[in-house]
């Protein structure tokens, strides 16, 4: 029997699902058509060019209604669909729909796709004679990406087998006149080979992607077979599963699409770079890609550095970095990113390009997609706390592959190396499918790889002839250290955020460091503080030579206002570090350094540029990511946990002496105790939706000894029975420091039920109280007697016999208007309790009340005091600033080179 | 032989280096045994909480004291102090990551790291209450 449900809307569905086929067949044909476009006969280029424009743009449309279906059934509660069910519900508020949209899987993956589509509209306009190879590296990446939507079952058996001769056969047809017919023969038997060897082995099915618009009781068994679902009417009943309550947070409905806009912008200049390897232009690429690179540093790093602020606001960990892998795994494509800038700068102006302007420009977007593998794949497991589990692993790997082998195929100046090259990754590929000890396999791969990558690039790479050494005074020699320096640091943060990767491929069972300065920090700083002289120093330096005498004399400048800023602070603040003199001697280098690169590119502003603002985006950028730096540094090492247990109780000994984590204060309600140089006491708690707050208060001591309110925090707990609590951190904002408060654990009072009828007693605190009275004030309309009775309010008098108390008497009331009743709360604050009368029953003449003891509650606070973080933020918002400049002033240099030619 | 070259090698070279400098800092993942063999030194151990038992966490005592007992890999159990405040939902965890030093039988932990089994992931439909509504 069929049961033919009310409510669903299956229309949406079906229409999600056309809409992500459509968006994955014109992602292929504007592929193909924007290849033909390049590598076809001259007089078809234009007809290819256009097709694969107009498929970009009806990718673009498909994938727009994506969007707009999954928003609209997010927005309309349609829990018919699993994802709507699995990330939204009722009570949540409207303004998060935007989480729940990238909460899962395939919704992020729609916002990266999203704006690569943005962005592909807008150079499909801007690119000029670049659009066709550039657009089809796009539309190639959009194959992938969609193809994580699609959602498709592929059956056991030989299907996947015939799949692959298929594509084969259609890849070598549109290479076919390219090739040599030694080539046809080869690429042809290999591709048949494999595919009849995999048609005769039976393949478990498996699923291509993951699709937004399956439908729960339908196409999720383990879901459907609830008995509920024999309801025609379910869904009047069903209620989502519910957003992660950390994510209810507004820089979560930010942070994301800033963060994806920065990956999405790593594609750019990649697919310059790809466009300029295939077309063999190898210089001219660089003009329309460094924009693109600017705004991709700046789009990135807000990105990044947003992600950083919901962690500092909404998060537990206690500050903005925690060197998670999720976060480092971001820093990376940025780090590459910038020393792309950097290498491609100097290489505009010398009019060339190099091997490292590709390789940094190509390994950032490289980077992104290694990323995506570390925190799609649930590989990470155990080393992180927001590891996305659920992947789809092996197509993630696939993607990934496809872009690291098309990079490196480009690289390889040579065709015979090439084919090397591509038949060795294939081997691999298919290798790693069938052997499980992987060590082996990976040693001989990576050395092959980094021998053909050398070896391709001594013999074959184009270099310029006779090329001129760079003066140590140039600025394009420092300009190209800063760039390898970044690589460096890079490399140090993904060697130790590999390590799961490297467990994996090698059988190891290596663990980084917990401790984050021993795994990064003490790297970082080195690199920090080297590239922070360098960004004070740089701009300082001319290209091809300096003249010294000049350049001491700016620098001695810069150095003597610095020292004196150091001195200031030795003296009058004095930095912190547990008395260990080593470190504290690092403390102050990096101090030094950050300074410097602040005043120093402050100086180079207003006395060589003399404040002009068209040409300042360097020093402004630089300036920013001094100022970066310099609050990252201060308030991560300067950060001071004050809430040390301050309260009666004596902490039990640790067994180890060597184990002091006394962080924590335990601050009963209504007491007062010392922290921090603050006074804190909490007396209030309350309900806001599912937050239960408390109102702690900051005191400071006067000089009479009585207390002064300096600030008021709200930390709160969600409660969330499906998920589990959640505490979340409240922050008072000063200019110069932050007192950061976070919930480790309560008590609240709890409330228990009374049956009492008048004239009983109830026992409490020892002693008893009397329900002496009733007492009724009946208030008539207009105060008329023979009007209508307006409202009636039952007071209950109760009389206190506790020993040691005086006697006391109150009257806890309701109020009945109509048939509505409300019962406030009366506070007797020598019982400690609360009393709410909750019921009359007339039948069984007895009164209900809910009396809640509120002496024992309690909270365990952890308080933690971070100074000059707002140097940071406001360093993010100037380097933003400064990249804005340079890409404006880019642009007029391109149009006015443009219309000078 | 070029500059660019030199670059390159140098490049490797530094990486090499670092690779190494990196692996001899990290830790390997380890047992309570090994834990007891090596008192002084600091020990990372994954493992899973002993269900069965009670997890203490009793802040009016000790707010930086949270007990509780753990199967290493081998399935040997031990007690832990995690010298933090309870973490959350560790009674859901599905494995933890715990770093400290052995004393006296107990395993003393600075850190720990929670794993729930897909957090967020894998909703449970709760139907009891839709059940028991009248349609």
């Amino acid at each position: 029997m069929t049961i033919s449900y009310i409510g669903e809307n299956l229309q949406l569905g079906k229409w999600g699902h056309i809409a992500v086929l459509v968006a994955f067949v014109f992602a292929i044909l504007s592929a193909i058509a924007h290849y033909f476009a390049v590598e076809g006969a001259d007089h078809e280029k234009e007809g290819w060019r256009k097709i694969g424009r107009y498929a970009f743009f009806a990718h673009g449309l498909a994938v727009a209604s994506i969007v707009a279906l999954l928003f609209t059934m997010l927005y309309k509660h349609h829990y018919e669909y699993f994802y709507v069910w699995k990330h939204s519900n009722n009570v949540m508020p409207l303004r998060y729909i935007l989480s729940c949209f990238w909460e899962g899987q395939e919704g992020s993956f729609l916002l990266w796709t999203i704006w690569h589509v943005v962005l592909g509209t807008v150079l499909s306009f801007t690119a000029k004679k670049w659009e066709s190879p550039v657009m089809a590296v796009f539309a190639a990446v959009q194959v992938f990406l969609i193809s994580m939507l699609l959602g498709i079952h592929i059956p056991d058996g030989p299907f996947i087998g015939w799949m692959i001769l298929v594509i084969g056969a259609f890849l070598l047809f549109i290479i076919w006149n390219k090739l040599s017919t030694i080539e046809r023969i080869t690429i042809g038997g290999a591709v048949l080979t494999i595919g009849l060897f995999i048609v005769n082995k039976n393949i478990p099915g498996f699923q291509i992607g993951s699709s937004p618009f399956t439908v729960l009781m339908r196409e999720h068994p383990k879901y459907g077979k609830e008995a509920f679902f024999l309801n025609p009417q379910y869904l009047h009943a069903l209620d989502g599963n519910g957003l992660n309550p950390l994510l209810q947070n507004y820089w979560m409905t930010i942070h994301p699409p800033m963060l994806f806009l920065g990956f999405a912008s790593t594609l750019v200049p990649f697919a310059f770079a790809i466009a300029g390897l295939w077309t063999k232009k190898l210089n001219e690429w660089m003009t329309p890609a460094l924009p693109w690179i600017f705004f991709g540093v700046s789009a990135l790093g807000t990105g990044i550095l947003m992600g950083g602020a919901w962690a500092y606001e909404a998060l537990s960990f206690g500050g903005f970095w925690a060197w998670d892998p999720v976060e480092n795994a971001s820093l990376f494509p940025w780090l590459t990113f910038v020393g792309a800038a950097h290498v491609m700068i100097i290489q505009r102006k010398k009019g060339k390009s190099s091997y490292v302007t590709f390789l940094l420009t190509m390994l950032s977007f490289l980077l992104v997609l290694y990323s995506t593998y570390l925190t799609r794949s649930g590989i990470l497991g155990d080393t992180s706390v927001h590891s996305f589990a659920d992947g789809m692993p092996g197509q993630l790997l696939i993607f990934l592959f496809f872009f690291w082998w098309l990079a490196g195929y480009l690289v390889v100046w040579n065709k015979m190396l090439r084919i090397i090259y591509t038949v060795l990754s294939i081997c691999f590929f298919v290798v790693q499918f069938y052997v499980d000890d992987l060590k082996i396999l990976s040693i001989v791969l990576i050395a092959s790889y980094i021998g053909i990558f050398v070896f391709s690039y001594l013999k074959f790479f184009p270099k310029e002839e006779n090329e001129k050494e760079e003066s140590v005074t140039s600025r394009e020699f420092w300009m190209f250290i800063a760039a390898i320096l970044l690589l460096i640091s890079c490399l140090q943060i993904i060697i130790t955020t590999s390590i799961p990767v490297i467990n994996k491929v090698f059988g190891t069972a290596l663990t980084s460091n917990t401790d984050v300065f021993e795994a990064y920090v003490k790297y970082q700083i080195l690199f920090g503080f080297l590239i922070c002289l360098l960004m004070g120093g740089g701009l300082y330096l001319k290209y091809s030579k300096t003249p010294v005498k000049k350049l001491l004399s700016d620098l001695a400048i810069s150095f003597v206002i610095t020292a004196a800023l150091c001195l200031i602070v030795a003296f009058s603040y004095q930095l912190q570090y547990k008395n260990e003199v080593f470190r504290l001697v690092v403390y102050y280098l990096f101090f030094f350094a950050a300074t410097f690169a602040i005043v120093a590119n402050v100086g180079y502003f207003i006395r060589v540029l003399k404040g002009n603002v068209k040409s300042s985006g360097a020093p402004i950028a630089h300036l920013g990511f001094g100022m970066i730096m310099l609050g990252a540094f201060i308030s991560t090492s300067q950060s001071d946990v004050i809430s040390e247990n301050t309260s009666h109780f004596d902490l039990e000994k640790a067994s180890d002496n060597s184990i002091k984590n006394n962080e924590n204060i335990f601050l009963a309600k209504g007491d007062t105790l010392p922290m921090g140089g603050y006074y804190v006491t909490y007396n209030n708690t309350y309900q806001d939706g599912p937050d239960i707050h408390f109102d702690v208060d900051y005191l400071r001591k006067k000089p009479d000894s009585t207390f002064e309110k300096e600030f008021s925090l709200s930390p709160f707990i969600q409660i969330n029975e499906k998920m589990g609590n959640v505490a979340e951190p409240s922050t008072k904002h000063y200019l110069h420091k932050d007192i950061y408060t976070h919930l480790q654990a309560y008590k609240t009072a709890n409330a228990n039920l009374y049956k009492v009828p008048k004239g009983d007693t109830v026992h409490m605190n020892g002693g008893f109280l009397w329900f002496k009275d009733v007492q009724l004030s009946v208030k008539h309309q207009n105060n008329n007697e023979a009007a209508k009775v307006e409202s009636i309010k039952v007071g209950a008098v109760f009389e206190t016999y506790v020993p040691g108390l005086p006697k006391e008497q109150f009257t806890v009331i309701q109020n009945l208007v109509g048939k509505e009743s409300t019962s406030p709360e009366t506070k007797v604050e020598s019982l400690k309790s609360k009393f709410k009368l909750v019921e009359i029953n007339h039948e069984e003449g007895y009164f209900l009340f809910e009396i809640t003891n509120y002496s024992n509650e309690y909270i365990i606070l952890k308080a933690i005091q971070f100074p000059m973080i707002n140097i940071l933020w406001t360093g993010c918002i100037v380097m933003i600033i400064g990249t804005t400049i340079a890409i404006v002033n880019r642009n007029r240099k391109t149009k006015q080179t443009q219309n000078v030619g | 032989m070029n500059k660019g070259a030199i670059i390159g090698l140098s490049i490797i070279a530094i990486a090499v280096t670092l690779l190494l400098f990196v692996l001899q800092d990290a830790g390997t993942y380890a047992t309570f045994k090994e834990a007891d063999e090596n008192p002084d030194k600091e020990i990372t151990i994954i493992g899973q909480l002993n269900k069965q038992k009670e997890v203490i966490y009793n802040p009016e005592v000790n707010t930086d004291l949270t007990t509780m007992f753990v199967f290493d890999a081998n399935g040997e159990e031990r007690e832990v102090h995690l010298h933090k405040a309870k973490p959350r939902d560790v009674e859901k965890s599905e494995n933890i990551t715990l770093t400290g030093k052995m004393v006296n039988g107990v395993f003393n932990a600075e850190t720990i790291l929670v794993k729930c089994p897909s957090k967020y992931q894998d909703g449970k439909m709760d139907t009891s209450k839709l059940m028991e509504q009248k349609f």
